[in-house]
């Protein structure tokens, strides 16, 4: 409880005492205030302790941190008839591996449903907790479907015994193939349902959801308003059984993992295998559902033994013509002529006993198909024809883990589109749709990431950032120069913004070398890719390097049509801080003249704003102050007339105002300048956005001018202060400039060992960062021989004081622009002279 | 004094900024936070519900965030990133204290206090409930307290990492985080 009637006071006695250590504070306590003391001691007492909640986060937010722990188990029984959870059991529609299905209703007041409801074997709820938590984990996962082709997961839970179970959408339909052969459907239409059904298994592949046994009794097809549905259920089903069986802790009939639960007949030879299984098993599936469909057969005999599968499956046109018993309910030479060529490939490359030569994805293969029904020429060819594209798809297999595989299956697909779209049609309205689904593809890589699914980690967390390494590796694999080209530009863009520039930079490098290495690179997506490369060279302050790739980014830019504005505008908006950068200020002036009149001719007050802003610069770096000052507050004119959030003029408004007080101080007004620049420090910190990047620069100019004015004390705390800012690595860059203000501040208050240890590491770090040769370095330099010369080592000294001459007599005025800075420069030349002349007479 | 001159930088944000302006809209600060929180929140049921055996590790989920939201709107000043996350985390972990709690008492309100001595795990959603009601009273006094527990209890940063957020030293955030304690547990006694 609050014993303290000002609790400032009681807070700031506490402090000081916390200050302090061992005999000063005691002695403090005995200073003050008795009520004060005794309201003091015991909150000194709790700081000092060890909290045991505070002090140990770890274990105090332990539960927090994890989801609910697991019910207890119970005895598990489970029968038909009876009331489980909200449902009421009414019928038993089958019977599987997993247990019992029935149908069920739920009505609890407030809504009526007809649901599956799934109970799992008792062998299986017996297996233990861990698989009822891996049904949990898997029933959140499936209930991330949402496709109106997949029965969705509404609910699941444990019965009052304890036995897991699911509850799905019920489907009141018949198997595909029942259906179709019921409605005597024809080739086309049979098509169509399987498009239909791997959509909706691409849709789940995308949630890294593999189903692993589509079999016709999993595929039903409804009718809703005279339009057939097909719903594919249970999905991941089989995943589930499979990892309960893993368990091993249970007898379940079961002789090798998963493999009796399979229909051999539709299920891909690699599972069974021990390979890890991926999304082209269920491509195999589809595959197996489309041949039946199209030949009324299975690909291989209900009795094949598990793993002969290997053997490559009867072409559709040619099982057609071979004798079935019974009735065969279409003309089998007719229908093998439909068969034959198209839908032939499509089938065997769908059911290649080889994974990796399969469809990359169930789009891929809907994409065929449809592609087929409007008659155009198909993907997919015949192993024999060694045709281009399938050594391209072969070319791109890599391997990967299962977790990713579908969103890759779709990317490297995608490579696969945009080489045959690029290569055999050139209409434009293709490669319009080829840059969409590029970008698409660039959506999903970002959710890769996003999604960097923990199931694949066991429990451990993967990081965004180890993601996006990973993405990384995986683009830089992808075959397709141009897709490749586009999505290196989308990460090192995405590297840019989260501040890690030199991996942006060799992206953008990567990025650009693929388009260039394309034989038709789309020009827009290029001339993007060149213009990020040049402001990250820029970034790296490889200036000439940086113009190039500008001017050829903006050549590239205006001979579209339209042209690109943003790289136009980007490129325009770079030149004149290049030119200043390279000291060649009456281009800067000119290109900054370029650049206004482009933005005003755009009527957009941002691009006005800059306009103004970047010729008011050039100017100021040339001299010219009074104009410079005319044009910043142009700049700040067009700052109001932009249209934004209020928070975003206010952070428009400061920075111009900051520049402003460059502008004066260079005009020598150095109290309107100090005022401007204390002001935008408030103002920054108020915005609260970007404010450490802007109170550095602000204090650098307030430390400055401290030091032309020599108030070296006020100098001393804003360099240190900037050096504690520049801790952050973001603004790492900036320490050696800190270093410096502050060496300068303590040779100026004659703490020579100070200046001496902050000179010395100025130094280093310009010189790592900037070169030997860099003008801070040799500023740097001048001081660490001041420093010495104070220290009254003079022969140490000698040798950084006749650097430091010979370097600092190479910066002319057009190097240092700033007034401030080159009025400081003049009185470090003059301290050096005058120190070698101290030292050369003491000597002689 | 530096070659690095300092109007170079922000120059170039500038044209960045002009570029970009209609497609990275910064937010007010009330929008920010909710999108933090947003985030975490979304993050963090993430974590679990696919895993209920992991450990969310609250570091993690505020860089994770961070990522993800940095994308969106282009934060370029982690610290203040790292303030709000801070703050979205305590709210994150409160909310979900909140929820536990009322499941446990079936809905019932109650004052909690804090519960060092019970096992920490059933003490656990009274603790934070507890401590977020004494830092709302904290609060009142000085918010940069809050801000060192929010970053230190709720988030896991270290010291070094409170100290360049609140950009002061090491030592000043040390003592800040002892003065937190005390005043707590004065609060919460």
């Amino acid at each position: 409880m609050q014993t303290y009637p000002d609790w400032y006071l009681l807070d700031a006695a506490l402090d000081r005492a916390l200050d302090l250590e061992g005999e000063a504070r005691t002695e403090y306590l005995t200073t003050l205030d008795p009520d004060l003391r005794r309201a003091v001691e015991p909150l000194l007492a709790e700081a000092l302790r060890d909290n045991p909640i505070l002090d140990h986060r770890d274990a105090a937010l332990q539960t927090l941190l994890q989801a609910q722990e697991p019910p207890a188990r119970e005895q598990a029984t489970a029968t038909e008839g009876t009331q489980i959870g909200p449902y009421r059991i009414e019928a038993l529609v089958g019977e599987g591996g997993m247990g019992r299905v029935y149908r069920a209703h739920r009505n609890d007041g407030t809504f009526q449903q007809t649901v599956a409801l799934k109970i799992v074997r008792q062998s299986l709820a017996l297996a233990g907790s861990d698989v009822a938590q891996r049904l949990r984990r898997e029933r959140d996962l499936l209930a991330t479907l949402d496709h109106d082709g997949i029965a969705c997961l509404l609910d699941g839970g444990e019965t009052d015994d304890g036995v897991p179970y699911l509850v799905t959408e019920f489907i009141d339909g018949a198997p595909i193939t029942t259906w179709a052969d019921a409605r005597a459907l024809d080739v086309a239409d049979r098509i169509r349902l399987v498009i239909e059904v791997a959509r909706a298994v691409d849709h789940a592949h995308r949630r890294f959801v593999v189903h692993r046994d589509l079999k016709p009794s999993n595929v039903l097809v409804t009718e809703r308003d005279g339009v057939p549905r097909p719903v594919v259920l249970d999905f991941g089903i089989a995943k589930l059984l499979e990892q309960a069986e893993e368990l091993g802790t249970f007898g379940f009939p079961l002789t090798r993992t998963g493999v009796r639960m399979l229909t051999p007949a539709y299920a891909a030879p690699e599972l069974f295998t021990p390979d890890p299984v991926t999304t082209a098993v269920d491509v195999y599936g589809l595959g197996a559902l489309l041949y039946e469909l199209l030949t009324d057969r299975r690909p291989h005999e209900d009795n094949a033994t598990p793993g002969l599968g290997t053997r490559e499956v009867t072409r559709p046109s040619e099982v057609v013509t071979q004798a079935v018993d019974g009735e065969a309910s279409f003309d089998p030479l007719a229908r093998s002529r439909v068969l034959r060529g198209d839908l032939d490939v499509i089938c065997l490359k769908a059911l290649h006993p080889e994974a990796r030569r399969r469809y990359d994805s169930a789009a891929e293969l809907a994409d065929d198909l449809e592609r087929h029904l409007e008659g155009l020429p198909v993907e997919a060819r015949p192993d024999s024809v060694g045709y281009v594209l399938g050594r391209f798809v072969r070319r791109h297999r890599f391997s990967v883990g299962a977790g990713v595989v579908a969103v890759l299956a779709l990317i490297v697909g995608l490579g696969f589109s945009l080489v045959t779209l690029a290569g055999e049609r050139e209409a434009r309205a293709e490669a319009e749709a080829a840059a969409a689904r590029a970008k698409e593809a660039s959506e999903i890589l970002v959710n890769v990431f996003e999604s960097a699914n923990p199931l694949k980690t066991e429990g451990r967390m993967i990081t965004v950032r180890e993601a996006l390494g990973d993405a990384v590796d995986r683009v830089q694999r992808v075959e397709d120069d141009i897709l490749r080209g586009y999505l290196l530009t989308q990460l090192g863009i995405l590297f840019r913004r989260s501040d890690e520039r030199v991996r942006a930079d060799s992206l953008f490098a990567q990025a650009l070398a693929a388009y260039e290495a394309s034989e038709a690179p789309p020009i827009d997506e290029m001339a993007l890719a060149r213009e990020r490369y040049a402001g990250s060279r820029v970034d790296f302050q490889d200036y000439e390097v940086g113009l190039a790739l500008f001017q050829q980014a903006h050549r590239e830019a205006t001979s579209i049509d339209p042209p690109s504005d943003p790289v136009v505008f980007a490129a325009l908006s770079s030149y004149p801080w290049i030119y200043r950068s390279l000291g060649r200020i009456d281009e800067a002036i000119h290109h900054s003249q370029q650049l206004l009149s482009y933005a005003q001719a755009s009527g957009d007050p941002h691009k006005t704003m800059s306009g103004h802003y970047e010729l008011s610069f050039s100017l100021l770096m040339a001299g010219r102050y009074e104009e410079a000052l005319t044009y910043a507050e142009q700049s700040l004119a067009a700052v109001k007339r932009i249209d934004a959030t209020p928070y975003r003029i206010a952070y428009y408004t400061t920075f111009t105002h900051c520049y402003i007080g460059t502008v004066l101080q260079n005009l020598e007004r150095f109290d309107e300048a100090v005022r401007y620049h204390e002001r935008c420090v408030e103002a920054f910190q108020e915005i609260d956005v970007q404010q450490t990047k802007h109170t550095i620069h602000a204090k650098k100019e307030l430390g400055e001018i401290a030091l032309l004015r020599r108030q070296y004390v006020v100098a001393k705390d804003t360099f240190a202060a900037l050096h504690r800012l520049a801790q952050d690595p973001s603004f790492h860059f900036e320490k050696p400039a800190a270093l410096l203000g502050l060496a300068f501040a303590l040779n100026g208050l004659e703490d020579f060992t100070a200046a001496e240890s902050a000179a010395r590491s100025a130094l280093a770090q310009a010189t790592v960062l900037y070169g030997e040769t860099s003008p801070l370095s040799a500023w740097a330099t001048a001081q660490l021989g001041l420093a010495l010369v104070g220290r009254g080592q003079h022969e140490a000294a000698r040798p950084y004081l006749e650097t430091a001459r010979s370097q600092l007599r190479l910066l002319t005025r057009e190097k240092i622009w700033d007034q401030v800075e080159w009025a400081l420069h003049e009185r470090e030349v003059a301290w050096v002279e005058k120190a070698l002349d101290a030292i050369g007479r003491s000597d002689s | 004094m530096s070659e690095d001159t300092p109007q170079q930088r922000p120059n170039r944000d500038l044209a960045e900024l002009s570029v970009a302006s209609a497609a990275a809209q910064a937010s007010p600060l009330d929008a920010v936070f909710e999108d933090v929180y947003a985030e975490l929140r979304r993050l963090s049921g993430r974590h679990l519900d696919a895993d209920p055996h992991a450990t969310l590790s609250a570091t993690g989920l505020v860089h994770e965030a961070y990522l993800k939201l940095n994308r969106e709107k282009q934060w370029q000043d982690r610290a203040h990133f790292f303030r709000i996350a801070a703050q979205a985390m305590r709210q994150v972990l409160t909310d979900r204290a909140r929820a536990r709690y009322a499941q446990k008492r079936g809905g019932k309100q109650q004052a909690v206090t804090l519960k060092a001595d019970l096992l920490v795990s059933e003490a656990s959603e009274e603790n934070v409930l507890a401590i977020d009601a004494a830092l709302r009273q904290l609060e009142a006094y000085d918010k940069s307290l809050v801000q060192v527990v929010e970053m230190r209890f709720f988030s896991g940063l270290d010291m070094h990492e409170i100290a360049e957020v609140l950009d002061v030293s090491p030592r000043t955030a040390a003592r800040k985080w002892a003065r937190a304690k005390a005043h707590l547990a004065a609060f919460l006694a």
